[in-house]
C-alpha cells in the first residue's frame, strides 16, 4: 500500500548525562504507516511518548534507531538520517508542526508570526498579512489581538496563534501536538473546522489529543502509546474504548 | 563547491611552538586544550562546517572554546596552523592559502565582519560616515558625494540618525556603536558576514533591537552568515544550525532546534540546562 508516511522500528532513548548518564527510553520499536491524506490520532496517558513520537518525525529529537520514510514528490526520504539542509527544506516546504506548547517570535506581531511563513515562501508582505488575518480571524482570534504581542497573550490565544502559523501554508504534512488543549469548546469547535477543512484537502495528519471528542471528530485511525509501545493500531471507531481514560 | 558559499575543513589553530603530540593530547576527553607535554595551547582543531546561500550558522560555546579563533581566522586577523576555507566569491579556492594582496581584497570587498569590542572594528574618532565611508574607499569608490549617500543609506539603516552621521563613535553608547560596525560590514555586500558576539555586553533591550535588526538585515540581503555567541537564546532567534564547541572542538552539530531540544553531548547538556 501507498505510505506517505512510515516509521519502522523507531527508537528514542535519552542519555541523561547531568543525572548520572541514567538512560531514559522514550519510545522503544514503534512501527506504523500513515496514507495519503488520512488522519492518524495518537493517544496515551502522559509520558507514554506521544510528544516525543511528533518530535523525532519532526526532527527536534534526534531518533536513535530505526527509520521514518516520508514520501515526497521526488521519493521517499529517511527523516530519522536524513541531513539538515534536506529537513529544513521539508519543513519550509511542506512538513507543519504545532507544538504543545508556542515559543513565539519575539517582539513579533501576531499576525507576521503567522504571515511569516508566507512571506518566506515568496508571497507579498499585503498578501501574506491578509492571509495571515483571515486564518487567524477563523480560529476566532479578534483584530485587536491581531495587532498585539503573543508572548502576553493567555494560553489558548497563543495556540490559536501557533496553529494558524501552521495552518496557513497549507502544508502537505501536518503534525499537531493537543493543538486545542488550552481552548474553551466554542473556539475548540472553530480550531477543529479548521484543522478538518485542511485534511479534507488533501493534507496528511498525526495528531495528538487528550479528549475523545476532538479524536472522533477528525481521526481515522488511532495509534495507542504505552510506556514508549505501540500498544494498539486500527481503525477510529474501534479505538473509542481504549481511548476513554487516557 | 556544491552550491555553498563557504566550505570550512579541518581549520586547526595552535599557539605556541607545538610538539605533535598537542592535538591527540587536548580537546574535551582531557578537558584541557593546553599540552601538557609542551605548554602549546591548541585553540581550535579540526573545525569543519559549511555554509550555504542565505544561511546562518550559529556557533556557541563558553569563552575559550575556541569560537572566536575560528572568525579571527576567517577574517585574517590570525593564521591558522592548518586546515583550509574554499570560498565561493574566491572561485571555490582555499582563502588560507591566498597572497597578501588576494586577502586584501577579500577583506575589503567579500568577508564583512562585526567583532564583540567595537575598539576593534571602528576607529572610535573618526565620525560614524567617515568609518563606512572608509570601507567604500577600499572598494575604489572615488567620487565623494556618492559616498556619503552610501554611507548615510547604510547607517539609516543600521538605525543611525542621519544627523549623528559626522559624531564619533566615542560618544555612541555601546549598542550604537554596534550599529555603526554592521553598517561597516555591510558596506561592500560581502558574501559572507561574520559576527562575534555581536550583542554581548549590552542591555537587553539594546541586545534585542540590534538582533531584530540582524535578523531583518540577513534576510534582506540575505548574506551567508556565521554568528558566534556564548548565549544560547542569540542562536535560537538567528540560526537554523549549529556547532557547539568546547576545548577547541566541535563537540556537536545539527539542527538547532534540536541542539536545545535533545542536546547528545554532555557538555551541550549542561549548557542547555544551564540557560536561565
Ligand atoms: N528532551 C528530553 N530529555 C529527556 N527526557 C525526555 C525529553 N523529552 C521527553 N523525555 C521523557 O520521555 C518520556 C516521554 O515524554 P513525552 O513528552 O513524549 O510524553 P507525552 O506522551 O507527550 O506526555 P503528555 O501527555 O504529558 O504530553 C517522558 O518520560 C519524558 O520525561
Ligand atoms: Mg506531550
Ligand atoms: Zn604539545
Amino acid at each position: 500500500m501507498s505510505y506517505h508516511l512510515k516509521a519502522d522500528s523507531l527508537s528514542k532513548h535519552f542519555t541523561l548525562h547531568m543525572l548520572e548518564g541514567r538512560r531514559l527510553r522514550a519510545l522503544e520499536d514503534v512501527s506504523f504507516a500513515v496514507e495519503p491524506g488520512e488522519f492518524l490520532g495518537v493517544v496515551g496517558r502522559s509520558g507514554s511518548g506521544k510528544s516525543s513520537l511528533l518530535r523525532c518525525l519532526y526532527r527536534r529529537y534526534l531518533p536513535s534507531s530505526g527509520s521514518v520514510l516520508y514520501t515526497t514528490e521526488s521519493g521517499p526520504v529517511d527523516l530519522a538520517a536524513a541531513d539538515e539542509r534536506t529537513v529544513l527544506r521539508l519543513r519550509e516546504g511542506e512538513i507543519g508542526y504545532v507544538s504543545q506548547f508556542l515559543r513565539a517570535i519575539p517582539r513579533t506581531l501576531a499576525r507576521e508570526v503567522v504571515a511569516e511563513p508566507l512571506v518566506r515562501r515568496g508571497f507579498s508582505p499585503e498578501e501574506a498579512a491578509e492571509r495571515a488575518a483571515a486564518i487567524l480571524g477563523s480560529l476566532g482570534l479578534p483584530s485587536s489581538l491581531q495587532e498585539a504581542y503573543p508572548a502576553t497573550m493567555s494560553g489558548g490565544e497563543q495556540q490559536r496563534v501557533n496553529l494558524a502559523r501552521a495552518l496557513v501554508s497549507r502544508p502537505r504534512f501536518l503534525l499537531l501536538d493537543e493543538p486545542t488543549s488550552a481552548l474553551d469548546p466554542e473556539t475548540r469547535a472553530l480550531s477543529l473546522d479548521a484543522i478538518r477543512e485542511l485534511n479534507d484537502a488533501g493534507t496528511t495528519m498525526i495528531g495528538i489529543f487528550h479528549d475523545a471528542e476532538s479524536l472522533s471528530a477528525l481521526a481515522d485511525r488511532v495509534l495507542v502509546l504505552e510506556e514508549g509501545c505501540v500498544r494498539w493500531c486500527g481503525p477510529a471507531g474501534e479505538a473509542a474504548e481504549l481511548a476513554v481514560g487516557v | 563547491m556544491n552550491g555553498m558559499v563557504l566550505q570550512v575543513e579541518g581549520l586547526t589553530k595552535l599557539y605556541g611552538r607545538g610538539c605533535g603530540r598537542c592535538v591527540a593530547s587536548t580537546g574535551p576527553g582531557p578537558a584541557d586544550n593546553t599540552c601538557p607535554h609542551c605548554g602549546t595551547v591548541v585553540a581550535c582543531a579540526g573545525v569543519s562546517f559549511e555554509v550555504g546561500p542565505g544561511e546562518v550558522l550559529g556557533v556557541v560555546g563558553e569563552s575559550g572554546s575556541g569560537k572566536s579563533t575560528v572568525a579571527a581566522c576567517l577574517s585574517f586577523d590570525t593564521e591558522p596552523s592548518s586546515g583550509a576555507a574554499r570560498f565561493a566569491r574566491f572561485g571555490g579556492r582555499d582563502i588560507f592559502a591566498a597572497d597578501a594582496a588576494e586577502r586584501r581584497r577579500l577583506r575589503d570587498f567579500d568577508i564583512g565582519i562585526v567583532y564583540q569590542t567595537p575598539q576593534q572594528g571602528l576607529d572610535l574618532d573618526v565620525t560614524a560616515g567617515g568609518n563606512v565611508a572608509e570601507r567604500l574607499l577600499a572598494a575604489e569608490w572615488r567620487h565623494i558625494g556618492g559616498m556619503r549617500d552610501r554611507a548615510s543609506q547604510l547607517l539609516s539603516r543600521a538605525e543611525i540618525p542621519v544627523s549623528r552621521m559626522d559624531e564619533a563613535p566615542r560618544h555612541f553608547s555601546g549598542g550604537m556603536r554596534q550599529r555603526v560596525q554592521l553598517a561597516r560590514a555591510l558596506a561592500n555586500r560581502p558574501a559572507l558576514l561574520i559576527l562575534d558576539e555581536p550583542t554581548t555586553g549590552l542591555d537587553v533591550s539594546v541586545q534585542a533591537r540590534i538582533l531584530d535588526l540582524i535578523r531583518d538585515i540577513q534576510r534582506e540581503t540575505g548574506v551567508a552568515t556565521v554568528v558566534i555567541s556564548h548565549d544560547l537564546g542569540v542562536v535560537r532567534l538567528l540560526t537554523e544550525r549549529a556547532l557547539v564547541m568546547r576545548h577547541g572542538r566541535v563537540v556537536e552539530a545539527g539542527l538547532t532546534d534540536q541542539i536545545l531540544e535533545d542536546p547528545q553531548h554532555p557538555y551541550t547538556q549542561l549548557l542547555v540546562n544551564s540557560a536561565v
